[in-house]
């Protein structure tokens, strides 16, 4: 049980230190941080050599935590875009430009047309 | 509002820290310590204690996700790639994080209430601190109030009242007197949890009104009882129920 924490420990902390990956590492990283404790608390009482499932405990945290900061982080970037984005849309001077240059692209692309159609 | 903790350069690698999940990770961490700290003195072991902490915890993460993931179920389904980044549902890490408590402490033997006792004022701590990381974060605002009020706050185009402060220096409050009770209940296992869920509940119910985001939440009473008020008043009646049916050891 120590082992399977601590592989799992390793793979969660590398997972969250990769951009984007945070969102399979934090499961991985809870699943080692379980079986280490539990692991470490079997090997406590049947006198058995505990630094195996410590290390996994150990790196569970830290792929934890590592997990969260990157997913706070994800979402705050996610739900800024959207305000954003939003803000975007129901701005009327912001609107008003889109839909100028939406028209001069659209009289441009008539204007090629016709050319083509010419030649 | 100050999102960003730092920036991280390590020469190509560059990657913000935001304060909010520094002060989560801050407050679970001072929590725990607090919590390991404690425990000698309600006969719980220093590393059941640290297990509990961390089970409630991962518990806390898997439950929240869980019950997000359930209510949100139709929309997941139609696009899996929503699980890359699910929100979370509070009430559901209440459960998840009491479940894996309970299962550690049946399976080897840890006196539940005992290590409930020992950990509530680090926890009241912890949340206090996970509280201003809202305020640093720009989540969990107040209603607009006049600017020249003292403590208001600029956030989201407007004063508003700072209520992540208010809660934090309420859950502050309620760690000091947790502290300070803990000699005299000792005896009672039980007691200084359900104080702490009856005291964070009706410091919930006052600071709802001063909310300014309560629409997105939505009512059960319209105008008159939010859902999180609900909330709190069934957790205030649990904690009493709690509180009450806990007698002092050895008087039975």
């Amino acid at each position: 049980m120590g082992a399977a924490a601590l592989v799992l420990g390793i793979i969660g902390t590398v997972f969250a230190i990769i951009p984007g990956l945070f969102w399979i590492a934090i499961p991985l990283a809870l699943v080692g941080l379980i079986l280490g404790i539990v692991g470490r608390k079997a090997a406590v009482t049947n006198n058995q050599p505990t630094g195996t499932a410590t290390a996994g405990l150990v790196l569970g945290i830290v792929g934890l935590v590592l997990g969260i900061l990157m997913w706070v982080l994800c979402g705050l970037l996610v739900s800024s875009a959207k305000k954003g984005f939003e803000q975007g849309l129901s701005d009327p001077k912001l609107n008003q430009e889109f839909n100028k240059a939406f028209e001069k692209a659209l009289e441009e692309s008539q204007k090629q047309q016709q050319q083509q159609q010419n030649k | 509002m100050h999102p960003e903790l730092f920036r991280l350069h390590l020469g190509a690698y560059e990657r913000p820290f935001y304060s909010y999940g520094a002060c989560i990770v801050l407050g679970v961490a001072l929590g725990i310590v607090v919590a390991v700290a404690r425990a000698r003195r309600y006969g719980v072991g220093r590393f059941d204690e640290l297990a509990v902490g961390l089970l409630g915890l991962s518990g806390g993460i898997a439950g929240s996700v869980a019950l997000y993931v359930i209510v949100h179920a139709r929309e997941f389904l139609a696009d899996p790639s929503l699980f890359r980044s699910p929100g979370l549902v509070f009430y559901g890490g209440v459960v998840g994080g009491a479940i894996a408590i309970a299962l550690y402490c049946r399976k080897f033997g840890v006196p539940m209430a005992a290590a409930a006792d020992a950990g509530a004022p680090g926890l009241a701590l912890g949340h206090a601190v996970g509280r201003v990381g809202c305020l640093l974060g720009g989540c969990c605002y107040g209603r607009p109030c006049a600017a020249d009020f003292p403590f208001a706050v600029r956030l989201h185009d407007a004063w508003r009242h700072p209520v992540q402060l208010y809660e934090a220096a309420g859950l502050l409050v309620i760690a000091c007197a947790l502290a300070a009770l803990s000699r005299v209940l000792r005896p009672r296992p039980g007691a200084l949890i359900a104080l702490y869920l009856g005291g964070y509940a009706i410091l919930r119910i006052l600071t709802e009104w001063l909310r300014g985001d309560d629409l997105e939440r939505g009512f059960v009473w319209p105008g008159v009882l939010s859902t999180s008020q609900a909330i709190a008043l069934g957790m205030l009646l649990v904690a009493i129920a709690l509180y009450v049916s806990r007698r002092p050891q050895g008087a039975r």
